[in-house]
């Protein structure tokens, strides 16, 4: 059963068409890197798995179940969501914040029980444990980002789609963050993980999926996409590729494209 | 539970036990606050005839002068007091959380104002007397229009100064009407009573105004109480709210009805009572933590207790002329609000 069903996708917003036939089918226990470069409709494709922007036309299916039938706590429960930008307005405890990815969970009118197993084990696994009963507001830009993605671990959710989880951090906890996907994935779920650093979905992602100008351009092992000439057509990049103990890298260059 | 579980429920707990510490404490000094203002008064009234003229309900003829004091003057005076500030502190409480904007509040944001050319208009074509809910179902009505026009204004521009803009846009506009119907009031009386609106007291009420506002009120609570945990993941944005579960179409409704239930209720029978929403907020937020659900019941007990105290000390204070609760709330508010804009200013 596949965890992700998207047929003939399309997403326009006003008389822009943002997402254009896009088809594509994700199991189970899968990293998936959507790459591309910006304004490719990365993230207008995992607001529209959200239903946070509606579907233009195509099918989308979790589970097999159409995406439109879903209620909307048992889509929360179902996947879950770390956008781009994810602000939090009032200077509140982090294991408050990430408590609030139980909403789902807690009965409509009782309170969030913020020693929910699942906030302790997130908290752990971002390590932030230590951090909880700091606010939001004085945590580094680092802490910040891993308390945002402990808040969407904990719904323990099948799914999950993150937007740019390592835009903000140092290459330790890039790296730390990459092996909680890694391990969650892992753990037989799906991962939706939009990405610029294309070294490290490489050296992570099971599957890449390669976006321009709302279409995937690419899709398939990261051996098979994150190639030079498939780059430099994505990115008007030059890339330079390497390996290191048995494992291939890419490093974006220079910008332009190589003249043959 | 391992050990650092157990230093996990420490920490949370004593945040929880905090919250109901500060709520028993708000309700006992409200408790002790209304006793006071029971005695408060011109005429001295000593504990047990107050007690008995309270209590006791005897036929209209053989009431005592103390009775009807307490029963007809200082006790409807008191709980309309109560339930207004509360009405007020829950209302801006729960606009700060829908719009993630520690400046949001009824009467800054022209709901209050809104609500007072509603029930100007009720007394200028003389609606209040053709049915009971008359004057606050159109005080309700007009303050919903504002706050439905604040929140599409915030759907397309969510920061702060823009809100409070609008709000004083909005609010100005509401006044201008207001100063229009008294312009041309039929008659001194009504021009007399039109004032009232502007100027906001709880003199001179009776049950009567109770029985007008408190239906209202209370469902406008209820409203306010089941979206409390929606204001939470609001927290968050509405990206994250909406992926959480949050049906924000829904929620957005029911806390404007519920706002404009207290508020539009308040003003019906008190006039505009302004800043008691933003004040008492902000006074509890170090109490008892930011999230808005903790914030809603305290910022309720502190405005009840709130505008009491400042009830009692208008009716204190020396001078033939009573100063009105509206004015000294003013008093208070503009400079915490000052307060507030200056604290967000950089280099300050």
């Amino acid at each position: 059963m596949n965890a992700i069903d998207l047929r003939n996708i399309r997403v326009q917003i006003e008389d822009r068409c943002i997402i254009r036939d896009l088809s594509l089918s994700i199991p189970r226990k899968t990293l998936v890197g959507i790459v591309g470069p910006n304004g490719a409709g990365k993230s207008t494709l995992a607001k529209s798995l959200l239903r946070l922007i509606g579907l233009s036309g195509g099918t989308a299916s979790i589970f097999e179940k159409p995406l439109s039938s879903y209620r909307r706590a048992e889509l929360a429960k179902t996947l879950s969501y770390l956008p781009q930008d994810a602000p939090v307005h009032w200077p509140i405890p982090a294991q408050d914040v990430v408590a609030l990815g139980r909403f789902a969970h807690s009965a409509t009118l009782g309170m969030l029980n913020k020693l929910d197993p699942p906030v302790e084990a997130a908290l752990r696994a971002t390590d932030t444990f230590d951090l909880r009963k700091r606010s939001v507001a004085h945590l580094s830009g680092g802490e910040y980002a891993r308390v945002m993605l402990a808040r969407a671990l904990a719904a323990e959710a099948p799914i999950l789609v993150v937007d740019e989880p390592i835009a903000s951090l140092d290459p330790y906890h890039q790296l730390h963050v990459m092996e909680i996907l890694r391990q969650y994935a892992d753990d037989n779920n799906t991962v939706l993980a939009i990405l610029h650093d294309l070294t490290l979905a490489g050296r992570f992602c099971d599957r890449i999926v390669l976006m321009k100008d709302g279409s995937i351009i690419g899709d398939g092992r990261p051996e098979e996409i994150l190639q030079r000439n498939i780059l430099e057509t994505a990115y008007q990049v030059v890339t330079v590729e390497g390996a290191h103990e048995g494992e291939r890298f890419v490093i974006p260059w220079k910008r332009g494209t190589i003249v043959i | 539970m391992n050990q650092d579980s157990g230093v996990l429920a420490e920490g949370i707990g004593a945040g929880t036990w905090n919250g109901s510490k500060v709520n028993a404490l708000l309700g006992s000094v409200l408790a002790v606050v209304c006793v006071v203002s029971l005695f408060a008064g011109y005429q001295p009234i000593g504990f047990w005839e107050a007690m008995t003229g309270l209590l006791s309900w005897p036929a209209e003829q053989d009431k005592s002068v103390s009775a009807i004091i307490m029963q007809e003057i200082r006790f409807p005076r008191t709980f309309l007091a109560v339930i207004i500030g509360a009405s007020l502190g829950a209302a801006g409480a729960a606009l700060q959380g829908l719009f993630r904007n520690p400046l949001a509040e009824p009467g800054i944001m022209g709901v209050s104002a809104s609500a007072g050319f509603g029930g100007v208009v009720s007394i200028y074509f003389g609606l209040g007397s053709l049915f009971w809910f008359a004057t606050p179902l159109i005080a309700i009505a007009s303050a919903s229009v504002t706050m439905t026009i604040l929140l599409l204004i915030s759907l397309r521009d969510t920061t702060p100064l823009t809100l409070i803009l609008a709000g004083v846009a909005l609010s100005s506009l509401a006044v201008s009407f207001t100063s229009l119907a008294m312009n041309l009031s039929p008659n001194p009386f009504a021009l007399s009573e039109m004032i009232f609106w502007l100027l906001g007291s709880v003199r001179d009420r009776s049950l009567v105004d109770v029985g007008i506002s408190l239906p209202f009120m209370a469902v406008g609570w209820g409203l306010l109480a089941v979206s409390r945990r929606s204001l939470d993941a609001l927290s968050l944005g509405e990206d994250v709210a909406q992926s959480l579960g949050v049906d924000l179409r829904r929620i957005r409704q029911m806390i404007i009805l519920g706002t404009t239930l207290c508020v539009g209720a308040s003003v019906a029978v008190a006039g505009a009572i302004g800043f008691v929403g933003l004040v008492v907020p902000h006074v509890m937020r170090p109490l008892v933590g930011h999230m808005p659900s903790s914030l809603l019941l305290p910022s309720a007990l502190g405005g009840g207790l709130l505008l009491l105290a400042a009830d009692i000390v208008v009716r204190l204070l020396p001078g033939n002329q009573e100063l009105m609760l509206g004015v000294l709330t003013s008093f208070i508010g503009v400079p915490f609000f000052l307060y507030l804009i200056l604290k967000r200013m950089p280099g300050l």
